[in-house]
């Protein structure tokens, strides 16, 4: 017995020193980039991309005109699914990478990485003649901005629009002699086209007049878009603190709740996020509030004829909202300089964004990409992107998004009256850490 | 109990029916129950699209297997142990086991690949064999545990006279009596395994140790939506492995609950 007791305890404590040994006294190898740079520029170019970009981009097809254009260097491409931190913060903690350049995500998740030193600095040696900031659309640029640093490179941006059936509108009678489709100047004229183009027969809603992405991954962006068109900013009178107070923002409040309770838009995006966008592609949704290139992806089933795009009430003055995918270069990264130099002659490629502007209206951040004719909806969505305002980066912003969703569902179902929403989102952003998370 | 059937099936056979469906089909706004003409063209996508189909496949059948093995016969030496033989400090590791049963597995992510990093395993078949047997190990040795605590001694103590050592005994006597409690978690820990996710994203980057689970999701639309059509030809992909092994262990699996092989 006494011979067991000792073995029990001698693997006890030779478990604890393996488990000690192992785990204990990470050393910190962050890699800077002079570091990096003094060794020898590496030929091979690792890229790291969302797996959703590979469908939408040629970015195969521009790894093999980088091969092809400096010899000796071999690009290669790997997926990752959606823009989660975890494990890049996890490898660059550890001072390695898999990717000389991630693709994908936006500045809330690049803030994470600059926070902790992982991430390049653009601003030192990256813009120059050929790729020069002024070339860029202000808000997609300012998507990569972090308290005035460039630590990410917009590759594509989107913009929150109308889409429209076309012929749904047709059929209602919502166009004009030539049969161009009627804009609604005013969220009553809105309210009014939705009332117009919604068919209920026997008790049932066969056609939805409108719908807007109020799904987990756009509730925020839908808010802000509709805000920015009707007041001209989002924000407080501090220009900081985004607004659930004032007359404007409970007027939108109220005209969803109205929409809803009246039936001429569904609440379906609380529980499937893809309920307007697939509704919108069958056809059963006459115009649907969302990002612009749902517009071209919609023509792929509804003939691209019978769909187009309209501003959101006053977006067209006012601006709309933007939000961006794009490009950072971890610090760990041998290859900066390549993985820069792919980034300008590829990534930012006029060649390489016609394709997906044309095929899935994924917008080129770079404004100088538009100067050959384009179709009467794209002049809209350039113009409205270049007036356009970005979502304000709070270091809490998980936590607002979060909030929004419950208490504007509650509101927009009318759980909750106006004046409560606006008073609970109110505690709610005052009670948050409004700094960017820099520092 | 029919009616009970049918509600489980219907979602199955729904995902089938519109994973053969075309597209204006599937999104056509009135409820088309049976594809007019049968498609195969989700199929293809999933199997064109993601070129790695048959690394990721490979993987994961190879990760799958090897926890498996590792589980069934770790779990049943341990069960063993804790059932039948006393040593010192019994009670203190039981404890400990539920312990570690109780926590959220995501809590030693980031002490894992820490860990996985020191000793180079990261993106390699082992990286992620050694977590999935340490997290399904705690369930396995219980279930383990139960099945032997309802076999006599006796029988036990009748090999030994018979001239069985300690390793003959749970050999050829304890473990043929233990298929059921086996069957039980070679069903638990494959289901596990070949569907975990958080652990096979984290700690693989690139195909050669990505999983299926992982390359599933590369064929997520942008915002993280799906197309339908792929989405239940995935799933329908993804299920008949494990339809497979539920299949074939069916008898024992059923047998192993009904014995109590779940019972703690």
């Amino acid at each position: 017995m006494k011979k067991g007791k000792t073995l029990c305890l001698v693997l006890s404590l030779l478990m604890l020193v393996s488990m000690f040994a192992v785990a204990g006294g990470q050393e910190e190898k962050k890699a800077t980039g002079s570091q990096a740079q003094a060794v020898e520029e590496p030929k091979e170019l690792r890229l790291v991309a969302q797996a959703w970009m590979l469908g939408k981009y040629k970015i195969e097809e521009a790894a093999a005109i980088f091969e092809k254009d400096h010899p000796g260097v071999k690009v290669s491409i790997s997926k990752v699914d959606n823009a989660d931190t975890t494990t890049n913060m996890l490898q660059w903690a550890t001072g390695k990478t898999n990717s000389d350049i991630a693709l994908g995500g936006s500045r809330e998740q690049a803030v994470q990485y600059a926070a902790k030193g992982y991430i390049i600095n653009f601003d030192e040696g990256f813009f120059d003649d050929k790729i020069k900031k002024e070339d860029f659309f202000p808000s997609f640029l300012e998507l990569g901005n972090i308290e005035g640093t460039q630590y990410m490179i917009p590759i594509t941006g989107e913009v929150m629009f109308i889409v429209v059936n076309k012929s749904l509108m047709k059929k209602a009678g919502l166009v004009d002699a030539n049969g161009k489709v009627l804009v609604p100047k005013t969220w009553d004229e809105l309210y009014e086209f939705a009332k117009k183009t919604t068919i209920v027969e026997n008790g049932k809603t066969v056609q939805t007049g409108l719908c807007i992405d109020w799904g987990t991954n756009f509730m925020a962006y839908s808010y802000l878009a509709c805000l920015q068109g009707m007041k001209g900013n989002f924000f407080e009178e501090d220009g900081k603190t985004i607004d659930f107070v004032s007359p404007e923002a409970k007027a939108l409040m109220s005209i969803w709740a109205k929409l809803v309770k009246d039936g001429y838009t569904p609440t379906d995006t609380f529980a499937d996020m893809d309920a307007g966008r697939t509704n919108f592609k069958a056809g059963k949704v006459a115009m649907h509030i969302s990002a612009a290139s749902r517009w071209v992806e919609a023509g792929d089933l509804l003939g691209a004829a019978n769909v187009t795009v309209m501003p959101i009430p006053g977006t067209d003055k006012n601006g709309s909202l933007t939000y961006i995918h794009g490009a950072v270069i971890p610090k760990a990264s041998p290859a900066q300089n390549l993985a820069k130099q792919f980034l300008k002659e590829r990534l930012l490629d006029k060649d390489f964004h016609t394709y997906s502007v044309n095929k899935y209206g994924k917008m080129s951040p770079l404004n100088s990409h538009y100067t050959t004719a384009i179709a009467d909806e794209w002049k809209m969505v350039i113009e409205a992107t270049k007036k356009a305002a970005t979502t304000p980066l709070y270091k809490d912003f998980a936590r607002l998004d979060k909030g929004m969703q419950v208490e504007l569902q509650k509101c927009i179902t009318g759980r909750q009256t106006v004046d409560e929403t606006s008073i609970n989102l109110k505690k709610l952003i005052d009670s948050l850490d409004k700094t960017t998370g820099l520092k | 109990m029919f009616i009970l059937s049918i509600l489980f099936i219907v979602p199955f056979v729904w995902t089938l029916l519109t994973s053969l469906k075309i597209n204006t089909e599937i999104y056509s706004s009135t409820v088309i129950l049976l594809p007019s003409k049968i498609t195969f063209e989700h199929y293809i996508k999933v199997i064109t699209q993601m070129k790695e189909f048959l690394q990721y496949s490979y993987n994961t059948l190879s990760v799958t297997f090897w926890t498996v093995l590792g589980t069934a016969i770790l779990s049943s030496m341990t069960g063993y142990a804790f059932s039948k033989l006393e040593f010192w400090g019994k009670q203190f590791y039981l404890t400990f086991i539920l312990l570690v049963l109780t926590l959220p597995y995501a809590i030693y992510l980031i002490p894992i690949y820490i860990m996985e990093d020191k000793v180079n395993i990261i993106n390699t078949h082992l990286g992620l064999i050694l977590p999935y047997i340490a997290i399904n190990l705690p369930m396995s040795i219980f279930i383990m545990r139960g099945n032997f605590n309802s076999i006599p001694n006796g029988l036990m103590e009748a090999a030994i006279i018979d001239g069985c050592n300690f390793f003959q005994v749970w050999r050829r006597v304890v473990m043929p009596l233990a298929k059921p409690a086996v069957a039980t978690i070679v069903i638990f820990t494959f289901i596990n395994s070949w569907g975990e996710f958080m652990m096979a994203r984290t700690l693989s980057y690139n195909p050669a140790g990505q999983t299926l689970a992982v390359g599933i999701t590369f064929l997520r639309d942008e915002a993280a939506s799906w197309q339908y059509g792929t989405l239940c030809a995935t799933i329908t992909l993804s299920l008949i492995p494990l339809l497979i092994v539920f299949l074939s262990m069916q008898k024992y699996f059923i047998k192993g609950i009904m014995e109590g092989a779940l019972k703690g």
